[in-house]
């Protein structure tokens, strides 16, 4: 048993402790989005795009399609590069 | 400047940087599946040569990332020449940044998320830009290249890396299930292991014009018919060819895949009780693959990013000439089978022994260096990740708390703490145990393919977990409910 009587430097020591403890907690940024509460990245999961960043807007089917686009261009350097022989 | 952030650094490129919408309202579960699939199918249909390369180059350097692109869905030669790896390696590392501390994002304002979320997709097509060129400097596609040359190979590599990059983004906002590079990640695996045992593709193998089947089993077939070889040679031959999968690393492979799933199962079971009705008894289990395959993907991260480097360095400094002093340090690169570009000493301690014997004759050290290094990264990243990827013991108490449960036989104030003892020793563990197997794999000169296996199996569980969350929430109008069965909601 303390035989220390209550009150005294050394409880408004604690209180102070607690305090800054406190403060300390508040003052922490969360660590992902998903610590934030907005999805995310889970601890098996990665996931990197969530939110909507301004740039250019763009709608997920063109990408889609821009990609099947994009695919079938390099098909037809393939095919410019067979009929001229060589490629430039 | 005292407010300096480095995600700030973005703000003029945003007009440039393409986004995709979020969807309007929830995705139905039959939409998410057509996404998912027509994604997958593109990623793969994109895996086509490059145009622009002469057929019958004779390039200076052959490929010096042979054993880490099995990890990353990258083909050698095709558009997808990194695959995945600089989304995958730029969102592991820039979350484990921005989690430590050491880059300044709040993720709880809006403004913050979008800017943290925009830099790391710069910093993606910087790496495709930066990967691609530096290949085409080193003489990968062959020398004396036009300017014209390099132009086209600079679209269709960078080209590719964005469209990978959107597709990877299509997924991870909702259209598809759960994550982008893991969901892209598990269907090239998947997709190459099958080629790799029943593959019928004819490869033309030496001047002669004979041919032999992708699939390491189709090969084993089609022995006993060839001409030119006896039976016997070609049973053999099936078993160990080095040039084209033999059915030696397919078995291998596959059991490595068995051990796996085997491992899926392990767990620690918490009871846990609830506050506030009496009698109400439960287990909360804890994985031992808590933190699964990100893990191994993160070791391979680093390790992509030494031997690009390295390659760099050594390619456009020393030139790969073992007398120029970089090389003198470093080591070079030795041409093997005409197809990869194998590191000496010191640098082929961090890189897999292309086979179990010659590697331990040739390169003893890399059967300490590779392993040490992929563990001691694995375990670290684990450690770390569980800490502070939201789902730490710390928001679990929080969660615990709010649904009114609580560690039996525990005090309330503690559950945190308790819950961090086998939370983060499962997550040290589980990464060893993977990196262990993994490792086990590549030692025995399966050049990348364990790891592809470790991390495709451990990828399509924790994917499996939350595909079938949601077809149990929202799978009810399924047109797929024939097959997948009625969904079950409790």
């Amino acid at each position: 048993m303390s035989s220390t009587p209550p009150g005294g430097q050394r409880t408004l020591q604690k209180r102070r402790q607690a305090q800054a403890a406190k403060d300390n907690k508040a003052k922490q940024t969360p660590t992902s989005t998903r610590s934030a509460g907005f999805g995310g990245s889970s601890n098996s999961i990665l996931k990197i795009f969530t939110d909507e960043a301004n740039g250019l807007r763009v709608d997920p089917l063109v990408v889609l399609f821009l990609a099947v686009g994009f695919i079938f261009s390099v098909v037809a350097l393939h095919v410019i590069s067979k009929v001229t022989g060589r490629i430039f | 400047m005292a407010g300096f952030r480095l995600i700030d650094t973005v703000k003029p490129f945003l007009p440039f940087l393409p986004e995709v919408e979020l969807p309007y309202e929830k995705l139905q579960f039959d939409d998410k599946v057509l996404y998912t699939v027509f994604i997958g199918l593109i990623y793969l249909f994109a895996q086509l040569p490059l145009a622009g390369i002469e057929k019958d180059i004779v390039p200076t350097i052959n490929d010096p990332i042979y054993f880490l692109r099995g990890a990353f869905a990258a083909e050698p030669r095709s558009l997808l020449e990194f695959g995945i790896f600089p989304i995958f390696s730029t969102g592991l590392i820039m979350q484990l940044l921005a989690g430590l501390k050491v880059i300044k994002v709040n993720f709880k304002l809006q403004k913050d998320r979008e800017l943290f979320q925009s830099f790391t997709k710069l910093m993606i097509f910087v790496q495709y830009f930066i990967f691609a060129n530096v290949f085409i400097l080193a003489g990968y596609y062959g020398t004396g290249l036009t300017i014209f040359q390099i132009a086209v190979l600079n679209f269709q590599l960078v080209g590719a890396g964005v469209v990978a990059t959107l597709l990877v983004e299509i997924i991870d906002k909702g259209f598809g299930f759960t994550s982008g590079p893991m969901v892209i990640n598990t269907i090239a695996i998947a997709t190459n292991t099958i080629a790799d045992i029943i593959g019928v593709s004819q490869i033309k193998i030496d001047d002669e014009g004979h041919t032999e089947a992708q699939g390491a089993l189709i090969n084993l077939v089609q022995g006993f018919r060839a001409k030119h070889k006896t039976i016997l040679g070609s049973i053999v031959s099936a078993f160990n060819r080095d040039y084209l999968p033999n059915l030696t690393t397919a078995v291998i492979v596959l059991i490595i895949g068995a051990v796996v799933c085997y491992f899926q199962n392990f767990r620690v079971e918490l009871p846990i009780r609830s506050t506030r009705a009496r009698a109400s008894n439960t287990v909360y289990p804890v994985r031992l693959l808590n933190v699964a395959s990100l893990s191994l993907s993160f070791s391979y991260s680093l390790l992509f990013y030494i031997h690009m480097t390295a390659f760099a360095l050594l390619t456009l400094v020393g030139k790969n000439d073992p007398s120029n002093i970089v090389c003198k340090i470093l080591g070079h690169y030795e041409n093997v089978n005409n197809i990869l570009a194998v590191p000496t000493f010191p640098l082929s301690m961090f890189a897999p022994p292309r086979s179990f014997f010659g590697g331990l004759v040739q390169a003893p050290l890399s059967f300490v260096v590779f392993p040490a290094f992929i563990i001691v990264t694995g375990v670290w990243f684990a450690y770390k990740w569980q800490g502070i990827s939201g789902q730490s013991a710390r928001d679990l108490a929080v969660d615990f708390k709010e649904q009114g449960l609580t560690l039996a036989g525990r005090r309330e104030q503690n559950v945190a703490k308790e819950l961090d003892k086998p939370i983060s020793l499962a997550s040290a563990t589980g990464a060893a145990v993977l990196a262990a197997i993994a490792i086990a794999g590549e030692l025995l000169g399966l050049k990348g393919k364990a790891t592809s296996m470790v991390i495709g199996i451990c990828g399509g569980f924790s994917l499996l977990e939350l595909i079938t969350l949601d077809y149990q929430q929202n799978g009810s109008g399924s047109s797929l409910s024939q097959v997948l069965g009625a969904p079950t909601n409790m």
